[in-house]
């Protein structure tokens, strides 16, 4: 029963860690653990074996927390690049996380991130496999079948986004949406999405400034409320 | 569901630090989806990201988007296929400035904290029986009847636990020999035919030969098998046609993996001569090296110049 509690209590301690975890992150630098613990090393070639040998394995789990930390939020992000997709980025993610966990620590540091990629983007793609064997997910299927999703930047990626059922009504949504405004609000609305000044709005197109802000408002206001009702 | 790109400020300036939080947050394909829609009535015209970031392509990694003069931030924001190439960069090479952004992401924040409890509990669920007693629930664990019922019960799971542990590593490393052996680095099927443009291509060029350093053989024929693997990949790169690079880019990178090819030949031929194995693997590693380094530095050249 005390080594439940006990457990308990390491896992509330990770928690309480985990919400500070922002403010730690900002004081963080690259000289995490593995760094300092490399440092005291000669041959970073060989920093799995060394450290494997030298590192408790409650070292060994800092280590791998401490990475975690540097480089959960930007693997999580390539993920949902990868597979367009929120929650299944989550779960990669975790299983991403999972191996690197079972190969902890990693051969060398000097390529800890390029490795930390490398599983996150074979996790990807064993997903996909996964999910295409089974029959699931059309959208996965296609993505995949453009090229492997390792080299996904080969895949032209706008298909590969509107191939995606959820983004694909977004996008729907919001072209049939501007295709309502009426016509001043809808020339405001795209001149300022392209980047078009108000004093190009009113040499074009003869607005004044003043109505030229109202009109975008308007035309903003408008978009939320359809966008919406779309997906009500 | 509120859509993301309404929200994009209208005053020009605070536009590319809005445009960074999004590369660095959780709604990117939403984003694209939405630009696409508005900007559907200019698309047939497709550019490359090195096109439009042209020679602030590294200013971009290092400093964000606020390096990138207004016209072309906004050709990027008509281009919106390319942010997501874009966001693969920042998160492969961005320097430092992106790297805390990423970090301070509070959307992405969020789901990795989350995500980090349910990571722990999967590696306890994870670790060998052996190590300690297995995780019963606090309540159950109260009532004396249920515990009666529990120690067997725990002791068949941490049983059941151990086989899958030991058969799905069994497994897993079945599998893993080869996987390896048939797809690393310039051996995989998919290297050479990527349709990127020639800068991104060299890059994951590089980026493939950066798995030589995944695993670290320790045995001299373990290193051997390595580095003729790496030799074949070179053999593979040169009958490649590398259908993305220009003639002289392409005469570069033969000419190139030649001298690369001669090098591991050495490598090899030294293990099999008795050099040390530490030598010989911290030669190819620096090999290795050069060669990335090569590689990016054209990439990078190739980039400057479209």
């Amino acid at each position: 029963m005390a080594a439940v509690r006990q457990r308990r209590s390491i896992r509330s301690n990770h928690f309480l860690t985990w919400t500070g975890f922002g403010v730690r992150l900002m004081r963080m630098s690259e000289a995490s653990r593995i760094d300092r613990l490399v440092a005291t090393m000669t041959d970073t070639a060989t920093f799995g074996e060394s450290i494997r040998s030298r590192a408790t394995a409650a070292e060994l789990e800092h280590t791998f927390e401490e990475t975690y930390q540097l480089h959960a939020n930007s693997l999580l992000a390539f993920l949902i690049n990868r597979l367009r997709n929120l929650h299944d980025a989550e779960e990669v993610s975790q299983q991403a996380w999972l191996q690197v966990h079972r190969a902890w620590p990693p051969a060398r540091t000097d390529h800890l991130r390029a490795w930390l990629f490398n599983i996150a983007r074979h996790a990807a793609v064993d997903f996909l496999r996964r999910r295409s064997k089974g029959g699931i997910d059309t959208i996965s299927l296609d993505i995949e079948s453009q090229s492997d999703p390792m080299d996904s930047r080969a895949a032209a990626p706008l298909e590969s986004v509107l191939a995606n059922e959820d983004l694909e009504r977004r996008h729907s949504a919001l072209q049939s949406c501007i295709a309502m405004l009426p016509e001043e609000e809808k020339i405001v609305f795209i001149a300022r999405q392209k980047g078009k000044s108000y004093k190009t709005l009113r040499a074009e197109f003869d607005i004044e400034q003043n109505r030229a802000y109202g009109l975008l408002h308007a035309a903003v206001e408008r978009l939320k409320e359809c966008v919406k009702r779309h997906f009500q | 569901m509120s859509s993301v790109l309404l929200e994009i400020p209208d005053d020009l300036q605070k536009r590319p630090a809005w445009l960074d939080r999004q590369l660095a947050g959780t709604q990117l394909p939403e984003l694209v989806a939405e630009l696409s829609a508005v900007h559907s009535d200019e698309l047939p015209q497709m550019r490359s990201l090195a096109d439009i970031l042209g020679s602030a392509s590294q200013a971009v990694l290092d400093q964000g988007l606020s390096a990138l003069p207004p016209d072309r931030l906004h050709d990027l924001l008509r281009h919106p296929e390319q942010l997501m190439i874009l966001q693969e960069r920042i998160l492969v090479d961005g320097g430092p400035y992106w790297r805390e952004l990423l970090t301070r992401s509070p959307e992405l924040t969020e789901i990795t904290c989350r995500g980090w409890t349910q990571l722990q509990s999967a590696i306890e669920n994870e670790a060998p029986a052996s190590e300690g007693p297995p995780v019963i629930p606090f309540d159950a664990a109260q009532s004396r009847t249920r515990r009666a019922f529990l120690i067997p019960a725990s002791i068949a799971a941490a049983l059941a636990t151990g086989f899958f542990i030991g058969f799905g590593t069994f497994r897993w490393q079945a599998n893993q020999q080869p996987v390896a052996a048939k797809g690393w680095g310039w051996n995989s099927p998919v290297v050479f035919t990527a349709k990127l443009p020639a800068d991104e291509y060299l890059r994951s060029v590089a980026d493939s030969a950066s798995e030589w350093f995944n695993r670290r053989p320790e045995q001299r024929a373990e290193l051997a098998a390595r580095v003729l693997q790496f030799r074949e990949g070179c053999t593979r790169l040169i009958l490649a046609k590398h259908e993305p690079l220009l003639p002289e880019d392409r005469a570069w990178l033969l000419e190139r993996c030649r001298v690369w090819s001669k090098a591991f030949d050495g490598h090899l031929a030294d293990l099999e001569n008795g050099t040390p194995i530490a030598t010989v693997r911290e030669q190819a590693d620096q090999t290795v090296n050069k060669l990335i380094t090569a590689l990016r530095s054209r990439a990078d050249q190739v980039g400057g110049a479209s």
